[in-house]
């Protein structure tokens, strides 16, 4: 039966690539057909919103069925291994397991469902503010990785689904994870190391050979998790038809965003993290600081709102002060002059990478110290 | 305008006329940037030029000759939009620049700066093959200080920043944990690190007495207190020597521009030259684009001369050189033009 095996896994995880594959359909005529689905969506949002997941959702826990089956379906080099696989489908249209009709027909209208809440929840945050969006991404794809370890039995090894790895190789070939046994291409590995913030991370901190950063299986979860939350936080396009659920969205956000918001304040040089100090102090000695420290500290007391003649008038005590040349690189830092683009300041692994990191604050954001220390002098 | 940059605009323009370059892999989607040499010595950039030939191209390098070109390491929409957030950004070539200026032994001479900058150019082929498992890379000579390589592989086309700064860390050797919770970290850094320190110490045996550890005594697998001590107070200086010394903006940098391979160095004259066998190539004698016929000069500076087939010492006053080598002097600022011999 054409997709069968796909079905169950579809509803579980909607937001493979696959399943544009197998529906194709009218999202506003779907939504309209199906009003669960967008209070679904609805639930999903409005728990991120708050900062939860929404577990109430379409699943189906049967498995997937070409483990174990002996049909040939297509001629694949390893069935089922997806070694080499260039997801053609071809296996998963030519499915000759037969299955009572009723379950089938079941099992679409769940797996559509699914689609359908999950597609109406990334239009609804794609109307939302950024922030919103943000925390979506981040609960739903740690929603999917807990699924993801729940089958390889990660979590409770008893409950290891026979299928689970199977599975999993399905899902890193979707969200574009290159394996070889567990082990991850470097290209993909990066992509997710950058954004965790973990010493054990860093690649430099990893058995890297012929492309292939040593992995375990717990870790390939962890980097689909950090490529679907990048995937996920991406706008997608939004249609009328969900304009009520977003303006009440709205705002429940709105009232969220009061609680969360701060002022710097005034500006307060003896909360600088130590990188800054050090630059600071470098310049004012009159030393020779390169491009990317002097870009640091100018966007950083940028950032906390110091204005441009505040910073000249700070750099000024340098012996080799030139007051034009210094006005013009922090007014285009500014913004006022370049292209109306103004920068945050380095992370600290930017700093890191440039040396200009001298000390281990404990926190990921020159910005985060700066912050800390205000609220504790407060 | 004077003698000088009339004879180099004419040289240069005879050499893009003889000369045909080969545009890098997808020229039409990058961003082309020129420093005309007619206005030198400003240094006035000409940005967000794309062409959609190879005559294009020409027609415009003959018609402004050029000090230097650039290409784009990124692949654009539209590369000749003039802000860069409406260029469309599709992707980039990973970018490994090794120059002389970057390397911590710093040297006056070109020769000495080239010879340290191809060290660093073979440990980073090295690691770029084993680790990176990357066999379809670039090396060009970069006409003045240093080398780059080019990596056109489809894997990285699509790193960002920041994903581009982890390879930067891991070549550097930025600040890896080599020990925790008293055992040897499994990443190849720390067994880089490790390995080295005990080479030293069987080589050494005043290292041995100065870390306070005999080389009998520093086992991999099982690390001692003592070993790890000695770890903590050497790994400053392997990290040093195993570092790969390359310029890290460069590489993370999404939108840079670069030498084009084939173009003229206008600090130098020389040549943009792809690098096939690391050991052979001498760039000083590889790279060299112009002729030998005599010319006259008025030099300024005692220096030594190392180029082509030349190897003297050359002093103030007039003097007459070999083509390639008065282009060379011209162009570093050293010597004038006065005529042909």
């Amino acid at each position: 039966m054409k997709y069968l095996p796909l079905l169950p896994l579809l509803t579980r995880y909607p937001f493979l690539r696959l399943s544009s594959r197998v529906f194709t359909f009218d999202v506003a005529k779907g939504l309209e057909a199906s009003p669960d689905a967008i209070e679904v969506a609805k639930e999903i949002v409005s728990h991120a919103i708050d900062g939860k997941i929404y577990r109430d959702r379409y699943v189906e826990e049967a498995d997937f069925f070409c483990v174990g089956c002996d049909g040939r379906c297509y001629d694949c080099s390893e069935k089922g291994s997806f070694v080499n696989c260039d997801l053609c489908m071809k296996c998963f249209e030519n499915c000759s397991y037969d299955y009572p009709e009723d379950i089938y027909r079941e099992w679409y209208r769940k797996a559509e469902l699914s689609l359908l809440s999950h597609i109406s929840s990334r239009m609804i945050v794609s109307a939302l503010d950024d922030w919103v969006r943000m925390r979506y991404a981040v609960n739903e794809s740690s929603y999917y990785a807990e699924l993801m370890r729940n089958d390889v039995g990660l979590k409770k090894p008893e409950i290891k689904k026979q299928d689970g790895d199977v599975v999993l190789r399905l899902i890193a070939l979707d969200i574009g994870v290159k394996l070889k046994g567990w082990d991850v291409h470097v290209s993909t590995y990066v992509k997710a190391s950058s954004r965790i913030r973990d010493e054990r991370w860093r690649l430099v901190n990893r058995k890297l050979k012929d492309g292939f950063v040593e992995t375990a299986k717990a870790e390939v979860i962890r980097i689909i998790e950090e490529m679907l939350r990048a995937k996920l936080f991406e706008k997608v396009p939004v249609i009328p038809s969900i304009q009520p659920a977003v303006k009440e969205l709205s705002r429940k956000a709105a009232r969220e965003a009061k609680r969360f918001s701060f002022d710097l304040g005034e500006v307060d040089l003896k909360c600088l993290p130590p990188c800054m100090k050090e630059i600071l102090s470098e310049l004012q000695r009159g030393m020779n600081v390169p491009h990317t420290a002097r870009f640091a500290l100018t966007s950083f007391l940028l950032n906390i709102g110091m204005d441009v003649e505040g910073i000249i008038t700070l750099f000024k005590s340098a012996p080799d002060f030139d007051e034009e040349k210094t006005r013009y690189q922090v007014e285009h830092i500014a913004g006022e002059r370049g292209k109306g683009s103004e920068y945050t300041s380095p992370s600290c692994d930017t700093m890191r990478t440039y040396q200009n990191c001298v000390w281990d604050c404990g926190v990921s954001h020159p910005l985060i110290y700066y912050k800390k220390c205000k609220s504790k002098r407060k | 305008m004077n003698l000088t940059k009339l004879y180099l605009e004419k040289k240069f323009e005879e050499y893009y006329s003889r000369n045909d370059l080969a545009l890098p892999t997808r020229y039409k989607n990058r961003e082309f940037a020129f420093v005309p040499l007619e206005l030198l010595p400003d240094f006035v950039m000409l940005r967000h030029i794309s062409f959609k030939s190879y005559e294009d191209f020409k027609t415009y390098v003959l018609s402004k000759v050029p000090a230097h070109i650039y290409f784009s390491s990124a692949y654009y929409e539209k590369p000749d939009e003039a802000k860069m957030e409406d260029k469309g950004w599709i992707g980039a070539d990973l970018i490994f620049d090794i120059d002389a200026d970057h390397l911590p032994v710093k040297t006056q001479s070109l020769d000495k700066a080239l010879e340290l900058s191809k060290r660093e150019v073979k440990k980073l082929v090295a690691v770029l093959r084993s680790d990176f498992g990357i066999r379809d890379m670039n090396i060009y000579f970069s006409g003045g200080r240093g080398y780059h390589v080019h990596i056109h592989d489809d894997e990285f086309l699509g790193l960002g920043s920041g994903e581009r700064r982890e390879i930067v860390d891991y070549l550097t050797l930025n600040s890896p944990k080599i020990v925790e919770d008293g055992r040897l970290l499994e990443s190849n850094a720390a067994r880089r690190v490790v390995n080295y320190m005990r080479r030293k110490l069987d080589e050494d045996e005043a290292l041995s007495r100065k870390l306070k550890i005999k080389p009998k005594e520093f086992r991999r697998d099982r690390l001692t207190k003592k070993a790890v001590k000695a770890i903590e107070k050497f790994r400053e200086e392997a990290e040093r020597v195993l570092r790969i010394h390359i310029d890290a903006p460069v590489t993370a940098d999404v939108k840079r521009l670069i030498r084009l391979p084939g173009s003229l160095h206008g600090k130098t004259g020389l040549r943009v030259t792809e690098v096939w066998d690391i050991d052979e190539f001498n760039p000083l004698k590889d790279a060299v684009a112009f002729g030998d016929e005599e010319v006259v000069l008025r030099v300024n500076k005692r220096i030594n001369l190392k180029i082509g087939d030349m190897n003297t010492k050359i002093y103030p006053g007039r003097i007459k050189l070999p083509e390639y080598a008065a282009i060379f002097l011209i162009c570093r600022g050293i010597a004038v033009y006065e005529g042909m011999a």
